[in-house]
């Protein structure tokens, strides 16, 4: 048993919780529209969404935990 | 000559009651001690008119210890339990001496549950009397009329179903509130020795879960591209705004070409469809609708606008407000009602034109209540200025009570289709033909009137402008006092004198953090261990069974001693069932709570005792965000630093080359900017507060 990378409540699935889980689904499924509207990338993707004002609080972190993995 | 007691339940009540008994309109106000009351003569005998201070007795725990199940209670007066309640001390006594030499005893409280209980308590505990000796007086406006009808009239029985229904609920809440609060309380200690109460109730556990359940959805959403296409055009020489008749286009490049298919096009007027829409006169305010119409209007939260209507009530201006009723019934006269507005500057000529229609019927609703009708005002005019807000309140009443008797208002709707390189672009136009009710409701009603220019098929439209918007969807809209009031209001939860106070309280004990209901990490840790433990006490389903039971005391199916023994029997199985997962219960609040104190993550070490960790801090009263030493609780250190309200924070865990402080990292993306903690004070930092003060003047235009 382990703790959410994020936020430290119990994790579900790959150190996420279920909070984060169902956030990251939503990123996720959000990417298929907006490659639709712009022909965009993932990364270009994942960096427009920090500065979208009405992101959810917990499909921010997921997005911010997603670009430092990827940096790491 | 026999002596009378009449029992109000405030002073202003006292006074109304008092100057409309007395024979001769001059009773005497006479003072005790911290306490009054009113000596009025009248047919012969002596009335002596009390009053409570809303209730005078509270339920107390019989039995010793705090801790849990505890279900022995009984009412003892209210500085017993609440020690800043000492006002109610000198009224008690008051009511008891003079109880001694009484005849005859009347409740005159408010009448409804929450009255009709409070009169009950003072006749058993304050005069020490059996409530079968006691009358009842029933009345839905202080005006002197209906006290002198309401008192000649009293009922020789005291409404007992009311009583029981009250004291049913009192005590059931008591019961869960105490015992579940103490619960969670333990838990906590027990399993990490801190003491920091956490309290839920019958009703709160469900208004938390639903706002948690809101909370969710707008935290994990993700607003995704779309594009609207508009376009000015000429027809006819006049200009008209079009929209793109399929609404939203998800990809920019689509966008992209069909604005450049309309870019400086002719187009021909297509189909042209024309409806006259009815709108019926709205239905008169109970305590919800007023509620609402008062958020909107003058954004007043719940309770306020409550208070405001009660003082107007207790005015003698309006009706008893804490009714769930939406009709006006033929036995109140709205004729004298309109002819006493008349009198009033403002309403003069629109009363005019409503007492000259041959019959005065006004609009109905739907919704009933069995003690009061829907809110009105009496006609009265007031004896003292009115304060604005009170002002706003009383205006909004009496404007929706003159647009009961209005016309329904009659729009005319157009929509007319223009063709153009194989698209088709709209034209809505909307014209209000007759006011009708609008005119008697004045401000509180506006109609967007577009008014567009005579067109025929087949009339040239020359396109002359294109304008493509980029836009975002939203995410589920955030409660507000008003909405999350209707809502449970809609799911029967609480009732109409309670649920303002509950939705206050949600934001009071620091489980949401503002008035947008955002909820707090205290708020999650709460709702997911309850969740994970004892789900009932979030689910809506008992607290709406409980009220379902209340009506039937009232309807006179089942009775107190019943339910009550029924409601303690299941409170008990649950205690148990917390008691045998309490370590359990307790290890994840503590976890939660842990992260609520811990949320913000660390700034660095505090510059002024060298020893506390300078934290991220929210304080739960604001839920405002600041930075604050960890020592702050054990008192030692209270160095403090401001915040920017938006944007995340990100320690950095580096030095501000100006002053030395600790640096931070607000927001994220392209917008972020790197400060330090001691951003308002450093002199390196004046472009940082500057940029700041420009978002925050942005941000508040947009919550316009
Ligand atoms: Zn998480």
């Amino acid at each position: 048993m382990s703790d959410c990378a994020i936020c430290g409540r119990r994790s579900e699935k790959d150190d996420l919780c279920a909070y984060h889980i169902s956030a990251l689904e939503n990123v996720k499924i959000a990417f298929d529209e907006w490659r639709k509207a712009l022909e965009i990338d993932w990364n270009t993707y994942l960096t427009r969404l920090l500065d979208e004002e009405n992101i959810g609080k917990w499909a921010r972190e997921v997005v911010e935990y997603l670009m430092q993995q990827d940096g790491s | 000559m026999s002596k009378i007691m009449v029992i109000s339940e405030k002073p202003t009540a006292a006074r109304k009651l008092a100057f409309a008994l007395d024979e001769h309109n001059a009773p005497q106000e006479i003072k005790k001690r911290g306490a009054s009351y009113f000596e009025c003569l009248r047919g012969g005998h002596a009335i002596y008119v009390v009053y409570a201070l809303g209730h005078l007795f509270e339920l107390k725990q019989v039995e010793k210890g705090w801790t849990y199940p505890r279900l022995d209670m009984e009412w003892v007066p209210k500085y017993e339990v609440d020690k800043k309640a000492t006002n109610v001390k000198p009224i008690i006594r008051l009511i008891k001496r003079l109880a001694k030499e009484i005849d005859e005893f009347i409740i005159a409280t408010d009448y409804d549950i929450e009255g009709s209980l409070i009169g009950y308590l003072t006749l058993r505990y304050a005069c020490g009397i059996d409530s079968d000796d006691a009358r009842r007086m029933i009345f839905s406006t202080l005006t002197k009329n209906e006290l002198q009808k309401a008192y000649d009239e009293a009922s020789t029985e005291l409404d007992f179903p009311m009583i029981e229904a009250g004291q049913v609920r009192h005590e059931i809440d008591w019961l869960y509130g105490i015992n579940l609060t103490r619960a969670l309380t333990l838990a906590i200690k027990n399993a990490s020795g801190w003491f920091k109460i956490v309290s839920t109730g019958r009703v709160q556990g469900p208004v938390l879960a639903m706002v948690v359940e809101r909370d969710k959805k707008i935290n994990v959403f993700v607003p995704i591209p779309y594009w609207n296409i508009s376009a000015e055009g000429i027809c006819n020489g006049s200009a008209i705004h079009l929209e793109y008749s399929r609404g939203r286009i998800d990809n920019r490049v689509k966008t992209v070409r069909i604005a450049n298919g309309l870019q400086e096009r002719k187009g021909t007027v297509g189909d042209i469809k024309r409806s006259i829409v009815s709108q019926p006169p709205p239905v008169p305010f109970n305590l919800g609708g007023l509620q609402a119409e008062a958020y909107r209007h003058f954004g007043f939260k719940p309770s306020r606008t409550l208070n405001l209507a009660q003082t107007l009530y207790l005015e003698g201006l309006i009706s008893y407000p804490r009714t769930n009723s939406q009709k006006i019934p033929p036995t109140i006269d709205v004729k004298q009602i309109l002819v006493q507005l008349s009198e009033q500057k403002s309403y003069k000529s629109i009363i005019k034109e409503i007492i000259g229609q041959k019959v005065l019927s006004p609009a109905q609703g739907k919704s009933t209540d069995p003690a009061h009708p829907a809110i009105h005002p009496t006609g009265e005019r007031a004896s003292r200025r009115l304060t604005p807000s009170e002002k706003r309140i009383y205006d909004l009443i009496v404007r929706r009570f003159l647009a009961l008797f209005g016309k329904p208002a009659k729009k005319e709707r157009a929509r007319v289709e223009v063709k153009c390189n194989g698209h088709i672009l709209v034209c809505r136009g909307q014209r209000l033909i007759e006011a009708g009710w609008m005119r008697y409701y004045g401000k509180y009603v506006t109609v967007q009137e577009r008014v567009i220019p005579e067109m025929d098929i087949g009339d040239a439209v020359d396109i002359v402008r294109v304008d493509v918007e980029e836009k975002r969807t939203a995410p589920p809209r955030r409660y507000n006092p008003s909405s999350l009031l209707r809502l449970l209001e809609k799911k029967g939860l609480g009732t109409k004198a309670t649920r303002a106070g509950i939705v206050d309280s949600v934001r009071s004990r620091g489980y949401t953090l503002n008035d947008r209901f955002e909820v707090s990490t205290l708020g999650y840790a709460l709702f997911e261990t309850l969740q994970k433990y004892v789900p009932t006490l979030l689910s809506p389903d008992f607290t709406r069974e409980l009220q379902g039971e209340m009506d039937k005391i009232l309807q006179g199916e089942t009775d107190r001693e019943t339910i009550l023994a029924h409601a303690k029997e299941s409170l008990l199985e649950l205690l148990n069932s917390f008691k045998e997962q309490e370590d359990m219960i307790g290890r994840d609040l503590v976890n939660g709570l842990q992260r609520y104190w811990n949320e913000s993550e660390e700034v660095g070490t505090c510059p002024t005792c060298k020893d506390g960790k300078m934290m991220i801090i929210r304080s739960p009263k604001t839920g405002k965000r600041f930075i604050g030493c960890s020592n702050y609780r054990q008192g030692t250190c209270d160095q403090t630093f401001p915040l920017p309200q938006k944007g995340r924070i990100v320690p950095l865990g580096k030095e501000c080359p100006h002053c030395s402080h600790h640096m931070i990292k607000v927001g994220s993306g392209r917008r972020a900017f790197e400060t330090c903690i001691n951003w308002t004070e450093c002199p390196g930092r004046k472009g940082a507060l500057e940029k700041l003060e420009k978002q925050r003047a942005k941000g508040e235009r947009k919550d316009e």
